[in-house]
């Protein structure tokens, strides 16, 4: 079993280190090879929370675009279905047979393998399993280091099945192919990914850029095979894809940008023309600031007149609020507070104190929702999945993930909606989170 | 019912003891059931005149739960010992530990432990490896365990380790160490050192039996001391263990050591029989 410790991880992805198991880790990036079939060597139990997991997601996303998500991830798993007996004498014999009829049924691209603790505890040899079957397969079959909550976490999985996926996959292109990026690390288990991706598809596409492969979302095994034809690097993520966009680096000898998907008017406009500049495509790029920028500001006009004047308390726990005070002030909005409920990073904390307004960190629930309820802002902010009514203000629940690009007028769009209710009829929670 | 686990070293001779330990038993009368729980399944060879018979693990894998039956996995020994053995998976794969809780459950659920026995020995691999070596002492299984050793500082060493076992075991219920079984290597002041060392625990040497040949010669026909050669001594020595047990009363949570202090037991022991020499 290959092991994880010679992965390195970026300080930002520390925090993160602990949580869930690297199994689920793992499925989530392997469930994203569109052409793969992922065996997954454990009991049923764990296909079945990881199949139910990322169909509930699809679901969501699905429902917030539209219905033009597709439900694929879910049917692309097979599991080895441990029993007790498997565990007493081994499940190499169910490993083998899974592959063999995966191979024959499917015909899949590719067939991955992931394993759960049970395979992990018992001590079953899958190098050992995967080098007797591969001559009697058609599918390339690739391990990916797992293990359950033997071999780490959430994080360390991911990190470990895109790592073995690029080293065994990507090759080196030369020519690299001008104006072609990748996108590294994109949040499979984000109900809004496929929004905020596309936003991004549609900024570089207006400049002029082709996007060559996902690593590793939607992506058949060709698209990942071809990443190392890109000119460019692009992180949705910075906690996971920086160590990514480094191995494509050493690999392919690929630039990236080291900076997260924007959101909101300034860190868009910074980031295209960062990438218009990789890319030779600045004037390009100018261009699109520009276009898009006055399609920015009409639509703010129109959302202005309801809520100039009016005041803002915001409360979140550690997430950069810099897009939410540029909505602020761009919209006329008076922000009274804002409250952390955690300690955020000092970058954070330092962007927020450079626009002027009064801070609080590590405040409790309880009191941010008393400091607001007095406050009587016309409108509060809560953290996702923590907005609770209150009788004087209008309350919002924020995403999770702040809207990418030019996207943050949607939620500005809500705010106005909610602020155009009448005061007398008292202020509503608007209920949709995302 | 009394229920017995034997457990020690590995080679330290339990299943020797423990298969003329049961006739010994069945010879006043008793209804004695010999649990073998060792993935190598050779606890009660001697019992069935040198077969192994399929296991409790075989039947579960061939025919599935359901299908199994008590009489597919008792066998009926010398002196009509009822005899069982787990088995287990092939060295290196699969988990042992978990093959013996599966063995016990499939036991239970076939109704083998209500069966009028009057005494159930279990025979257990080496030493506690993992939580399923531990199921006789710690599902109320077994109440009382004895351990078997030799004055060797690795045998010892282990039967102190299962000690460890014995105690954590002890306060979830009903387990209790009944004592010490020497089983002699001819190592110097053997005798003596076992029983500082069953004393040092808390508890006491119930048997010290001695070596002698014709063990070896039983084996060779495949047979218990106890049948090969009923009027031997080492069959009196067996036939003495089995009374001891029956009437030993005193059984208590033991005190496990360290190295060190093992060590130290041992040195002093030596000295003392130096000075007494």
């Amino acid at each position: 079993m290959p092991r994880l410790s010679r992965l390195k991880f970026s300080a930002s992805a520390g925090p993160r280190i602990g949580y869930g198991c690297s199994l689920s880790g793992a499925f989530n990036v392997a469930g994203q090879v569109l052409d793969a079939i992922t065996v997954m060597h454990g009991d049923a139990g764990c296909a079945h929370l990881n199949v139910a997991t990322h169909f509930s997601t699809d679901l969501r996303s699905n429902a917030l675009s539209g219905g033009v998500s597709d439900l694929v991830v879910a049917s692309r798993l097979v599991s080895t279905a441990l029993r007790e007996q498997d565990v007493v004498f081994g499940g190499e014999d169910k490993l083998r047979a899974a592959i063999l009829e995966v191979d024959r049924r499917y015909q899949p691209a590719l067939i991955l393998v992931i394993t759960a603790c049970v395979a992990e505890i018992i001590g079953d040899d899958l190098p050992a399993i995967l080098a007797e079957v591969r001559p009697r397969v058609r599918a390339p079959v690739l391990l990916l280091p797992s293990g359950g909550v033997c071999s780490g976490s959430f994080a360390t999985g991911m990190v470990a099945a895109h790592q073995t996926l690029i080293e065994q996959l990507v090759r080196p292109v030369q020519p690299r192919e001008e104006r072609t990026v990748n996108i590294l690390a994109e949040k499979n288990l984000y109900v809004g990914e496929e929004r905020e991706f596309r936003e991004v598809e549609r900024l570089l596409g207006a400049t002029g850029v082709r996007i060559r492969a996902r690593l590793v979302r939607r992506a058949t095994v060709e698209a990942i095979r071809g990443a190392g034809g890109a000119a460019f690097n692009v992180l949705r993520a910075r906690e996971y894809g920086l160590d990514l966009a480094r191995l494509l680096q050493e690999m392919c000898g690929t630039p990236y940008l080291d900076q997260e998907y924007p959101a909101g008017r300034q860190a868009t406009a910074a980031w295209l023309a960062a990438v218009g500049e990789a890319l030779g495509l600045t004037e390009a790029a100018r261009q699109v600031v520009i276009s898009e920028e006055t399609a920015y500001w009409r639509s703010l006009k129109a959302l202005r007149s309801d809520l100039e004047g009016k005041r803002l308390v915001v409360n979140l726990g550690i997430a950069d609020p810099s897009w939410l005070l540029e909505l602020a002030a761009d919209a006329g909005l008076r922000v009274l507070k804002v409250n952390f409920l955690g300690r955020p990073g000092a970058d954070v904390l330092a962007g927020a104190e450079a626009r002027g307004v009064p801070l609080a960190v590590e405040v409790s629930p309880t009191e941010a929702l008393a400091e607001t309820a007095d406050l009587q802002p016309e409108l509060a902010l809560f953290p996702y999945g923590q907005a609770r009514p209150l009788p004087r203000s209008a309350v919002r629940g924020l995403p999770s993930l702040p809207p990418t690009g030019y996207r943050t007028l949607e939620e500005l769009a809500i705010w106005a909606r909610l602020a155009r209710r009448p005061a007398a009829e008292g202020w509503r929670h608007a209920p949709g989170d995302q | 019912m009394r229920q017995i686990a034997i457990y020690g070293k590995g080679g330290i001779g339990k299943s020797t003891i423990t298969a003329n330990l049961a006739v010994a038993l069945a010879e006043r009368g008793l209804k004695v059931l010999q649990v073998g729980c060792d993935p190598k399944h050779d606890s009660t060879r001697m019992l069935l005149g040198g077969t192994m018979p399929p296991t409790v693990l075989d039947c579960l894998r061939e025919r599935g739960e359901e299908h199994v039956e008590a009489e597919m996995v008792v066998r009926v020994g010398y002196r009509g010992v009822w005899c069982v053995e787990a088995g287990g998976p092939e060295p290196g794969i699969g988990c042992a530990g978990r093959g013996i809780m599966a063995t016990f459950e499939l036991l239970d659920s076939l109704g083998i432990f209500d069966s009028g026995l009057d005494v159930v020995l279990y025979d257990v691999l080496g030493d506690v490896v993992c939580g399923g070596f531990a199921v006789p002492i710690r599902e109320g299984y077994a109440r009382e365990t004895y351990l078997v050793t030799s004055g060797e500082l690795m045998s010892l060493y282990a039967a102190n380790n299962i000690c460890r076992g014995i105690a954590r075991f002890a306060n979830r219920g009903e387990g209790r160490l009944g004592g010490i079984v020497g089983n002699s290597r001819v190592v110097d002041g053997e005798v003596e050192l076992i029983d500082a060392f069953a004393r040092r625990l808390g508890s006491q040497l119930v048997q010290f039996i001695p070596r002698d040949p014709i063990v070896q010669r039983a084996e060779l026909h495949r047979q218990t001391v106890l049948q090969y050669a009923p009027e031997s001594t080492q069959a009196g020595a067996y036939r003495e263990l089995a009374t001891r047990i029956l009437n030993n009363e005193a059984l208590g949570v033991p005190r496990p050591m360290g190295l060190e202090e093992l060590e130290t037991l041992m040195r002093e022991v030596m000295a003392c029989r130096g000075s007494r020499g």
